[in-house]
């Protein structure tokens, strides 16, 4: 007599259906999980385990099979604890049966029977609901799963003693009301930056089209104030924005308590991020930052400072409006349809664009002579490049010297060229040659 | 086209439909384009920019100055330096 209970498995933002059978056979007292479980879900025999022990119940001392099908997918998370559980208890008839097979269960267990929150729960809820089944979760993602269907059955409780009271019915569980998140204060507003109007300009430019933009300007100029200021100007997303932006979040675990936001995301990786936490990948083949500024804004500050090969890895997204990580078994596609907006100062000094100086510690020279001041106003003179594609986020400063300041740099300082911008056309960035180290004789 | 496409994520054959610009304005990006050689995708990129610059003005069709307003963020050097010559590498 096989015990099923569905749960589901996550590739990407989709979650498949994932069968959990658990068999109780005479012989050698064994607990087996098969299926190709990852370390996380075979320690999961532990908590099943300690957390039906601290609700009254005792493991057969018989032969427990538990089979994740199907059994070529490897299982990855800590959410078939629940689900393992369950069909446990099924098995040994603590749960009537039928009343499991009408849902679809995913949830971790704590050591004292308590139920723990997961990732995830928002597109389990979709899935399971386009299987025409119920959801069982955590309490804490209660309120996520609730926006899945008006009319969908969930349950979100706390314990394995409170959801087995609830199908005695004794205990009877309440559905979870969905929730939206309280706005977390106010956002950066646009009147604190005094004077730039041309900024501002590009500034509305971008939020109106959803154009990509790079602030290219000495120090102080006011390139992350306005940056920050974006989100304050875009529209709030529309539903089916929503619903993408929010599974995303559910499967990076970020929606606190289970609450949506319609606001649209804003994202600020340092400049030392990785390849794999920028666009995705790792562990669990997280989404990455792309992902997770989807419908919204990814802000690069000190451009040059990030590595040429991650600023090229965003190519792709940027591209197709997604980004797909390739594992070894499979392949995992999340959304990352953003806009980009980048700040920069042009050489080291940050003054290489103010018209009439000569930059001479920079990683870019200075522009020739005459190209017209940015702006008129004498305290900014940065100059604003707004990038009008997805392929080219880069929009250097020429890299020419000026006619009169033909002085080699002082020997032994460093220099370190910019990574090739991606987009631009094929001429040559003309850097002085590196510096070779001297050797010692 | 679902609802939230934008104009920077619209396709290209549908942005030179809808930001087809009138008679002078056609004329100063086909200039435009020959003096800063721009590529498709470049002249493709001006275009989305013109007509942003157009829906925020009110108007219908994108004109010449919409697409000046756009060369113009075209990166300032970049441009200038595409239509300067080159001095030779031994500064």
């Amino acid at each position: 007599m096989v015990t099923r209970v569905a749960t589901v498995a996550f590739e990407g933002i989709e979650a498949r259906a994932v069968d959990v059978q658990v068999q109780i056979a005479p012989g050698a007292v064994a607990f087996t999980v098969v299926g190709l479980p990852d370390k996380a879900v075979a320690e999961s025999r532990e908590r099943v385990r300690a957390a039906l022990i601290a609700s009254g119940l005792a493991l057969p001392a018989k032969r427990i099979t538990v089979n994740l099908a199907p059994a070529d997918l490897p299982k990855e998370g800590s959410h078939y604890d629940l689900p393992i559980a369950l069909a446990v208890m099924g098995a040994i008839g603590a749960l009537p049966e039928d009343a499991l097979s009408s849902y679809c269960v995913l949830g971790e267990l704590a050591l004292d029977g308590s139920i723990t929150a997961v990732a995830g729960v928002l597109p389990a809820a979709m899935a399971a609901n386009g299987r025409g089944l119920g959801l069982i979760c955590p309490a804490a993602t209660g309120p996520e799963a609730a926006w899945a269907a008006g009319d969908m059955d969930v349950l979100a409780p706390r314990s394995l003693i409170q959801l087995a009271n609830h199908f005695k019915g004794s205990q009877v569980m309440a559905r979870p009301r969905p929730a939206i998140a309280a706005p977390a204060g106010t956002m950066p507003d646009l009147r604190d930056i005094k004077g730039q109007e041309g900024a501002k300009r590009a500034l509305e430019i971008a939020a109106a089209g959803g154009h990509n933009l790079l602030f290219n300007g000495p120090p102080g100029a006011g390139k992350s104030m306005l940056a920050a200021r974006l989100p304050s100007i875009l529209p709030p997303l529309d539903p089916r924005e929503l619903l993408e932006v929010s599974m995303i979040q559910s499967v990076a675990g970020q929606l606190k308590d289970g609450a949506l936001s319609n606001r649209r995301p804003f994202r600020q990786p340092h400049h030392s991020a990785s390849m794999a936490a920028l666009v995705g990948g790792g562990l669990n083949a997280r989404p990455g930052e792309v992902s997770l500024a989807h419908g919204g804004v990814l802000f690069l500050d000190e451009l040059p400072e990030f590595t040429p090969q991650v600023l090229d890895s965003l190519r792709q997204p940027m591209e197709t409006g997604e980004v797909m990580i390739a594992r070894a078994n499979h392949r995992v596609t999340y959304p990352a349809r953003f806009q980009l907006v980048a700040a920069m100062n042009p050489c080291r000094c940050g003054m290489a664009l103010e018209p009439g100086y000569t930059c001479r510690r920079g990683r870019t020279s200075v522009a020739p002579r005459n190209t017209a001041p940015a702006s008129p106003d004498r305290s900014w003179t940065g100059s604003i490049c707004a990038s009008k594609s997805p392929r080219s986020p880069l929009s250097t400063s020429s890299c020419r010297r000026r006619r009169k300041a033909r002085r080699r740099p002082p020997p032994g300082s460093r220099r370190r060229g910019i990574g090739r911008a991606p987009g631009l056309p094929a001429r040559p960035c003309r850097l002085p040659p590196p510096m070779r180290p001297v050797r010692p004789p | 086209m679902p609802a939230s496409t934008t104009n920077a994520t619209c396709p290209a054959s549908l942005i030179e439909e809808a930001a087809a610009p009138d008679a002078e304005g056609t004329a100063l990006i086909r200039h435009a384009a020959e003096t800063m050689r721009l590529s498709a995708r470049g002249f493709h990129r001006t275009l989305r920019v013109a007509r942003t610059l157009a829906d925020l003005d009110g108007e219908e069709r994108v004109r010449r100055l919409h697409l000046a307003e756009a060369l113009s963020y075209r990166g300032r050097t970049e441009g200038v330096a595409a239509a300067r010559p080159m001095p030779s590498p031994t500064a």
